[in-house]
């Protein structure tokens, strides 16, 4: 899930750790910073649900994954209606959670049910080893939703989406198509598959902060 | 007692500062008293006497620190002030509701039709 392309350009093992140290460490950086934040301005945002949701995504992707592996692919012996089916079970377990949300009982059912669906969903899915982009970008729909920004969900669902996009698409046909040429390199293919999410992430926060700075001298 | 929305309305939670307070405190996990100052526009008086009136309610929880060598007095929501801010809001909504669509704004006299 972690461990870089599917043909991994270094050692699996260690991109795996890079990756899973980027995730621990950048959760920890920014809840950091959050509260430095919550002390100069006087308004401590809620960080539960990024703190949740990096969680849950980084439980899904090393815990839930390798064990529930595949469990409707088993039932059902096909893979389309395999994950269609655990879909539909993600999105009951939300549901289920939801509707309790009165009951904490009932929300941690929905939970383990929606967990062990994504976990399916993701076991299913060929990933192409940028887990770690799915974790953040989990982590970035929290954020999003604590701050109630509008631009930071845009930024936190295209990041998302172009995440999706680096796992499950081979990116090297669209940068075949635009530039030309065609590489087999790992390496190479690694770069084209992380560059556009990198960009997205960069790309938000020069706006961030640019529109920030004009909020304040205003 | 009687079934208008307004009948639902709490006067400890509906006058208007307090009820910023509330609705600024519910959104942040904790609100420090300087902030909820300047967004509000009180004095540090008004503001001490709105705050009594919420924590003596058991609406919000105080709690005083320091940051450094600078006093600081945190504010945060509690779960009855979060159920009181709640039942405000429907009871607006309902009231909202009862009232008929407002009307498209006149145009100005100054303004003319375009030919």
């Amino acid at each position: 899930m972690f461990s870089g392309y599917l043909y991994p350009a270094g050692n699996p093992t260690l991109v795996g750790a890079y990756w899973l140290a980027v995730a621990v460490v950048g959760a920890l950086a920014t809840l950091a910073w959050y509260r430095w934040r919550g002390v100069r301005t006087g308004l401590r945002v809620r960080t539960g649900a990024y703190l949740v949701g990096m969680a849950a995504a980084l439980v899904i992707m090393l815990g839930v994954v390798p064990l529930a592996d595949s469990w409707s692919l088993r039932l059902l012996n096909n893979e389309a209606a395999a994950l269609w089916v655990s879909a539909g079970v993600f999105v009951v377990g939300l549901a289920i959670a939801a509707i309790g949300r009165r009951f904490v009982w009932v929300v941690a059912v929905g939970a383990v049910i929606a967990v062990l669906a994504a976990g399916n969903v993701a076991g299913l899915a060929p990933l192409h080893g940028f887990g770690g982009l799915l974790v953040i970008g989990v982590g970035l729909l929290g954020l999003a939703w604590s701050e109630r920004s509008v631009g930071a969900a845009v930024v936190a669902a295209l990041f998302t989406a172009t995440a999706m996009l680096a796992n499950l698409y081979d990116m090297e046909n669209i940068f075949s198509r635009l530039f030309g040429g065609f590489t087999d390199n790992e390496t190479t293919i690694a770069f084209q598959s992380l560059v556009v999410p990198a960009l997205v992430l960069l790309i938000g926060g020069v706006v961030a902060l640019v529109s920030g700075r004009k909020g304040t001298a205003r | 007692m009687t079934d208008h929305p307004t009948a639902e309305l709490d006067d400890v939670v509906h006058q208007r500062h307090r009820l910023g307070i509330l609705t600024i405190a519910a959104e942040a996990k904790q609100v420090e008293f300087g902030y909820l100052r300047e967004a509000l526009g009180l004095t540090a008086g008004n503001l001490s006497r709105h705050i009594t009136v919420l924590d003596d309610a058991g609406l919000v929880a105080v709690h005083k620190g320091y940051e450094g060598k600078r006093p600081r007095t945190w504010v945060r929501i509690t779960d009855t002030g979060r159920t009181a801010l709640a039942k405000e809001m429907a009871a607006l909504w309902a009231l909202v509701r009862r009232q008929p669509a407002p009307e498209p704004a006149a145009p100005r006299p100054d303004q003319h039709a375009a030919d």
